[in-house]
């Protein structure tokens, strides 16, 4: 089980990072280390690609929330974008997609708040 | 630094007893060079005559020897005693015959050539000389002996000290550790060893061991009302070494501890035996040969006690936590459902940590007054301890809202604010999937469900057609957002329909032929194929089963099945009460129809 945080600054939105392989119990203390390193040095929108993801369970859920949470602590956000299969459904199912699912227009300061 | 004054050249030929080192002469130094014999009376000028070395006065000698010396001579009179030898044998008389002296142990000496005489110990050897005559040579080794025997005792206690050691190890049970630490102190210690443990609620446990002779110890063990406790041993279990030794005896004997023994020769101590703040229990020990008297022993007794202490409060100690523990593990377990009129349950629990019982996944009813009952499955975030008090608190947040809703949909909005506000202020993400539903008897032995969907696996419905249908039921994670989309959706089960809630750990379970497959929601619905005619229990146990049976590895996430059965009109009584032998009151089923 392979598990990959690609960062990358993205202009405009803030920090962008690329997960790819399987997010879970094992791996998903890796993902918190890292959003909580952007939250320290200040980034407050956190855009996570999970195009290349290919599982993601409960724990890989909590980081995102976690992450968002932190975030919104500081009056920014955490938004996914890109999931497919699995991973998507997993989103659906519980509803994540609604409350974490990347709008263009979520860049948008007003907006923030909007699920 | 300079040359040495004297380098170990020098020194090598210097005789310490010539004088040359207090009065260096360098007149006399070459007299001793290399090229001169070291022998000197030739080539040395001649000295005064009274500096020659005399010849030995042997008598004069042989005072100073430290063993005596008996000289006999061919017909065995005594010729020559020597003082140390007649202060050590003033039985022994010059001129006389050796053995008139009355001394056994001079002509026939035990083992070594020792013997025992005037209360010290001699040892003696015997050396043939010329013309017939014999030398004794006496030593007086009581000293040496006594040395030899002291470092022999003190060898044997520290290997007992070390065995005991070994033995008590780390021992779990506080049981187990008393009836070690008794069997230990037999007979090393004593011959009645008794261990009393600090008293609980009033009553202090007892073990005993006792010689059996050749044998392994006999250890029985027994109960004493705090009060009745020997004053000894309340003073030892308050960590005091009593004092008035000669009671001791009596108290034993009264306690029924010292059978077969008798009060006038018996000698006992009592030790109390360390614990954390007060002693962990006291040790009385008692035997006949030989009296506690000796410090040496003494602190043997202290030292087995400090020991045995250590090992009583580990053992106590992990008793304790091991009781905690399973008291909130017990408190963590999902609880059966309650009994429910016109419902037949089937539960199946699997917690990823089988030796922990408790994992992240739940499920739960509780009774509404109309007749209906709340059931709930669900999934928190993580595994282990953690997750398992999560979801404690939900259970009990649950327990309390149904009493104040009970609209499914309405109710889990409740709960997601009460876990929000409860996750927030401790500042972790913490959050929970679920089905949560309402369950409503109809006329004809059906049941009427409303669910409601916290972003959890939607239930699935065996029909007595044998279809398998999943259920429309969308929502969010419940203890994430404020105001979450909560899905709902009525399902009407007929007689004998079955609808089954299920954890993750079920559809994610990894296995197969190449060992990294998902079970998949798929071939969950294939499996269930023909399943519609078994009861609840059967099928909630054969999912968890089918899932046991994917698995390719132990290592697994929670599972938790939950399924309801329309019961039918005629089965209202439940299994349970079946089981109960019918009893003369008058009617069974009056209970259940007033609920």
């Amino acid at each position: 089980m392979t598990f990959t945080v690609t960062y990358a600054q993205q202009n405009g939105v803030g920090a962008c990072l690329r997960l790819a392989g399987e997010l879970d119990t094992s791996t998903a203390p890796e993902l918190n280390a890292v959003l909580d390193r952007l939250t320290k040095r200040g980034e407050r929108h956190l855009l996570v690609d999970l195009a290349e993801l290919t599982f993601c369970d409960s724990t890989g859920i909590a980081a995102f929330v976690r992450g968002d949470n932190q975030a919104a602590a500081r009056g920014g956000w955490l938004r996914v974008t890109g999931a497919t299969g699995r991973v998507e459904r997993v989103l659906r199912l519980t509803g994540l997609a609604e409350v974490l699912g990347y709008q263009p227009d979520t860049a948008h300061p007003t907006s923030q708040s909007a699920p | 630094m300079g040359a040495p004054l004297v380098t170990a050249a020098d020194v090598r030929d210097w005789d310490p007893g010539d004088g040359r080192i207090s009065t260096p002469s360098a007149a006399r130094a070459p007299a001793r060079s290399a090229d001169v014999p070291p022998r000197p009376a030739a080539a040395l000028p001649p000295l005064a005559p009274d500096r020659n070395p005399p010849m030995p006065d042997w008598s004069e000698v042989i005072e100073h020897f430290r063993e005596g010396l008996i000289v006999c001579d061919a017909d065995g009179v005594v010729r020559h005693l020597s003082p140390v030898a007649e202060r050590l044998l003033p039985e022994v008389t010059v001129g006389e015959l050796l053995a008139a002296s009355g001394v056994a142990g001079l002509c026939t000496p035990g083992a070594g050539g020792e013997f025992g005489h005037r209360g010290r110990r001699l040892r003696v050897r015997e050396v043939p000389l010329s013309a017939g005559r014999c030398c004794r040579y006496v030593e007086d080794v009581t000293e040496s002996v006594a040395r030899a025997d002291a470092l022999l005792a003190e060898r044997a206690r520290s290997a007992f000290l070390t065995v005991v050691g070994e033995k008590l190890g780390n021992p779990l049970h506080p049981d187990r550790a008393a009836a070690a630490v008794v069997g230990l102190a037999v007979p090393t210690l004593a011959e009645v060893a008794v261990l009393v443990l600090a008293s609980r609620s009033g009553r202090a446990r007892w073990w005993r061991a006792t010689r059996a002779d050749d044998e392994a110890p006999n250890v029985d063990s027994g109960v004493l009302n705090a009060v009745d406790l020997p004053a000894a041993l309340d003073e030892g279990l308050a960590g005091v070494e009593p004092h008035t030794l000669d009671w001791l005896v009596e108290q034993a004997i009264e306690a029924g501890w010292l059978p077969g023994l008798d009060a006038v020769d018996v000698s006992v101590r009592v030790v109390p035996l360390p614990g954390r703040d007060l002693p962990a229990g006291a040790l009385l020990v008692a035997r006949r040969s030989t009296r506690y008297d000796d410090e040496a022993d003494v602190g043997l007794v202290r030292a087995f006690a400090a020991r045995a202490g250590a090992a009583l409060t580990t053992a106590v100690l992990y008793r304790d936590q091991a009781e905690v523990a399973d008291t909130l593990q017990a408190s963590l377990m999902p609880v059966e459902p309650a009994e429910a009129a016109g419902v037949q349950w089937g539960t199946a629990y699997r917690p990823a940590q089988a030796g922990l019982r408790i994992g992240g996944d739940f499920y739960g009813s509780y009774r509404l007054p109309d007749g209906g009952s709340v059931f709930f499955l669900g999934d928190v975030c993580g595994k282990g301890v953690e997750a398992a008090v999560f979801t404690g608190q939900l259970r009990q947040c649950l327990q309390a809202l149904h009493r104040v809703e009970s609209d499914p949909g309405r109710l889990l909005r409740l709960l997601n604010d009460t876990l929000l506000e409860t996750t927030l202020a401790h500042g972790q993400g913490r959050f929970a999937t679920m089905v949560l539903g309402v369950a409503r008897p109809r006329r004809d032995g059906g049941l009427t469900l409303t669910m409601s969907g916290g972003g959890h696996l939607p239930p699935l419905v065996l029909r007595v057609s044998g279809e398998v249908e999943p259920v429309a039921l969308s929502g969010m994670l419940i203890g994430v957002v404020p105001d979450p989309r909560i899905g709902e959706v009525t399902v009407e089960l007929a007689p004998g329909e079955t609808c089954l809630l299920y954890s993750d750990g079920v559809t994610e379970a990894r296995g197969g032929r190449r060992g990294d497959e998902q079970f998949g929601a798929e071939r969950l619905l294939r499996a269930l194929d023909g399943c519609h005619r078994m009861p609840a229990p059967a099928l909630a146990e054969r999912v968890e089963q089918m899932t046991r049976d994917w698995l390719a590895h132990g290592d697994h996430d929670d599972i938790a099945v939950l399924a309801l059965r329309a019961s039918g009109p005629h089965s209202r009584p439940n299994r349970h009460l079946h089981a109960v032998p019918t009893l003369p009151w008058p009617e069974e089923g009056a209970g259940a129809r007033t609920r």
